[in-house]
Parts: structure tokens; C-alpha cells; sequence
């Protein structure tokens, strides 16, 4: 009888902690907060649009953004990694995300990089850089969805602001004249 | 190198010094942990600790090289290389980590002696460090892999 008593009680508590615990979502960003062993980088190359925002928010400068004629380059540093998160909290498309576990070693030094090349946009004018292809043609369909584009207002999507302004201007003082 | 493999053959207790230059503690408890828990009795290792680094096959170093300090260890460097395995524990051991771009640091511990293994993680868990320090025997031949991605 006695132990039967403590049984049930002890049922109820831990019916109570089952209760009182939060719902866990299932996406990687929440699952950050719950365990602390999430030590191992996993990059979905393809997701990548090379935006850069990773690079700004990193603390520890080991994500850096260069530029090559034809692309923009993406360099994450294992090596110089704390295993902070705010990169994935950044990221608009969930490219990169820590999962369980722990980066391997490496037995040269040179090894510990990741490199994403992501192909750039150029204004179709003056040939300066814009963007990169994925992130401008990421931008279009966000306006996209939220209000409608005009099909004239798809021609100023390829140049870059400065040559943008000058055909703007261009166009007013033409049909002013008229 | 050859002979620690040798020594791992022949079931010795290896002897094992730990080199704290300027860590915040984070790794350090993490190698406590390490000599603490049954990971070592489990894969049949055995390691004696060391006082001095001449005297130890394998050195575990954490911490990032201050420029006061390279000058200390450059004074050591020919008692220190030689045949034993160095390796790197933690971000800034390997590159100065958080503090690389700080004025009195030079950077991580290769630049002044020759590692053999790079372990990386702020801090890395034991079974991290363990595994690093199989890797580092000859034991285990999975490394980290480089990811490369060009967008056509």
C-alpha cells in the first residue's frame, strides 16, 4: 500500500513537469537554445545567395566576402569558429545551420576553409556590380508577392542606382519637354 | 610521430604535458575532463602527466601566442621540437581566434613550432579532443573535409 502511495505520487509530479515543459518547435534555430552541443557546421550550398549578412553579424571576422570578376566569394573559416549562432539567426534563407555533434581535426591548417561561389549581377549600363543573381532575383519575387510589379518597373531592376537616377531623370525632362 | 604510434602498439603510458599560453580556461577544463572521464581506460590509453615539456611525447597546447610570450617560446623551441606530437586545441590555438586582430597577438601556436593536429571548437568537447589526439597517433583517418561550391 505504502509504495503504491509514493508511486502515484511520484506519477503526478512527473505528469506535472510533462505539462509545465514548452512545446519544442521543430526547425534548427529553436533547438539552439536547448541543448549546447551543437558544434558542427552544415552549410546547403545550393541555398546560399551570397547576400552577406552572415559576414557583418559574425563576431569572431570568420566568415569574409570577396569579389572576383565573375563572382562573389564566400569564405567560412573553421578555424576561427566559436560556435555562436548569430550567423544562422541572420541567414534569410537557412543556408547555414549547427547541428549535434563536433568538426573533425585536421592535420593541416589550410584545410579548415569552406568556400561558396556565388555568380554576380551587373547593371547592364556600366557593367559595376549590383548583386549577386540569386539575391536580386530573390528581391523581385519578395516584391513580387507582397505588391504587384509594373512590367516597366522589371527594365530598372537590371542597373545599378547611379544609372538608374540618370535614365529616371532622363525619361521627366523628355516628357516635360513633350 | 613514429614513435608515439609505437607507443600506442605497445600499450605504454604515454607521457603528456599540457601548455596553458594565454587561454580563458574553457579548453583547459574541457582536457580536465578528458583525463578525467573513462574515455582513455575504454580505448586501452595510457597517459602520464608530465612537469616539463621536454620530457613528454605529446604536447597539448590551448591559448593564443602573445608577443611577450613568443620570445619565451622561441627560447625554448630546440628542447621542445623534435619527436613529439604538438597539437593545437582550440580556435586560438590554431589562429588567435577571438584576439587575432589584437595588437599584442601574433597568432597561433604555428607559427613558432610545427603542429601535427588541429583541432577546432571554442571550446571542443572531450570526445573532440579525443578524437584529434587518435588522429594524431595514426589511429583514426577521417578528417575534416573542405567544402567547395562554384555556381555555373
Amino acid at each position: 500500500m505504502f509504495k503504491l502511495h509514493i508511486i502515484s505520487e511520484l506519477k503526478e509530479a512527473f505528469l506535472n513537469v510533462k505539462d509545465n515543459t514548452p512545446e519544442i518547435p521543430k526547425s534548427a534555430k529553436s533547438d539552439l537554445l536547448i541543448s549546447f552541443v551543437h558544434k558542427k557546421m552544415m552549410i546547403y550550398d545550393k541555398r546560399c545567395i551570397g547576400c552577406g549578412a552572415c559576414a557583418t553579424v559574425c563576431p569572431a571576422l570568420a566568415i569574409t566576402v570577396l569579389e572576383n570578376r565573375k563572382h562573389r566569394i564566400i569564405d567560412i573559416n573553421a578555424a576561427n569558429c566559436i560556435y555562436c549562432g548569430l550567423c544562422v539567426e541572420a541567414c534569410p534563407e537557412e543556408a547555414i545551420t549547427l547541428v549535434s555533434g563536433n568538426e573533425l581535426p585536421s592535420l593541416n591548417k589550410d584545410n579548415l576553409h569552406h568556400e561558396l561561389r556565388i555568380k554576380l549581377k551587373r547593371c547592364e549600363h556600366c557593367r559595376e556590380p549590383i548583386g549577386t543573381k540569386k539575391g536580386v532575383l530573390k528581391t523581385v519575387k519578395d516584391l513580387f508577392s507582397k505588391r504587384g510589379i509594373n512590367t516597366k518597373e522589371l527594365e530598372w531592376v537590371n542597373l545599378c542606382s547611379s544609372c538608374r537616377r540618370k535614365f529616371q531623370s532622363y525619361v521627366l525632362i523628355r516628357q516635360s519637354i513633350e | 610521430m613514429v614513435t608515439l604510434s609505437r607507443l600506442a602498439n605497445t600499450k605504454k603510458a604515454i607521457n603528456f604535458y599540457h601548455a596553458n599560453i594565454g587561454a580563458c580556461n574553457g579548453c583547459d577544463l574541457e582536457v580536465v575532463n578528458l583525463l578525467s572521464t573513462f574515455l582513455l581506460e575504454k580505448h586501452h590509453l595510457e597517459i602520464k602527466l608530465v612537469r616539463s615539456a621536454k620530457n613528454a611525447d605529446l604536447i597539448l597546447v590551448t591559448g593564443s601566442v602573445s608577443r611577450a610570450l613568443a620570445k619565451k617560446i622561441k627560447e625554448l623551441k630546440e628542447s621542445i621540437s623534435g619527436n613529439k606530437t604538438i597539437i593545437a586545441v582550440g580556435t586560438c590555438a590554431i589562429d588567435g581566434g577571438l584576439w587575432k586582430k589584437s595588437y599584442n597577438i601574433i597568432g597561433g601556436i604555428d607559427k613558432i613550432l610545427q603542429v601535427n593536429c588541429f583541432i577546432p571548437g571554442c571550446p571542443p568537447t572531450p570526445e573532440a579532443i579525443f578524437y584529434g589526439l587518435e588522429s594524431a597517433l595514426g589511429l583514426k583517418k577521417k578528417f575534416f573535409t573542405p567544402l567547395f561550391y562554384k555556381e555555373k
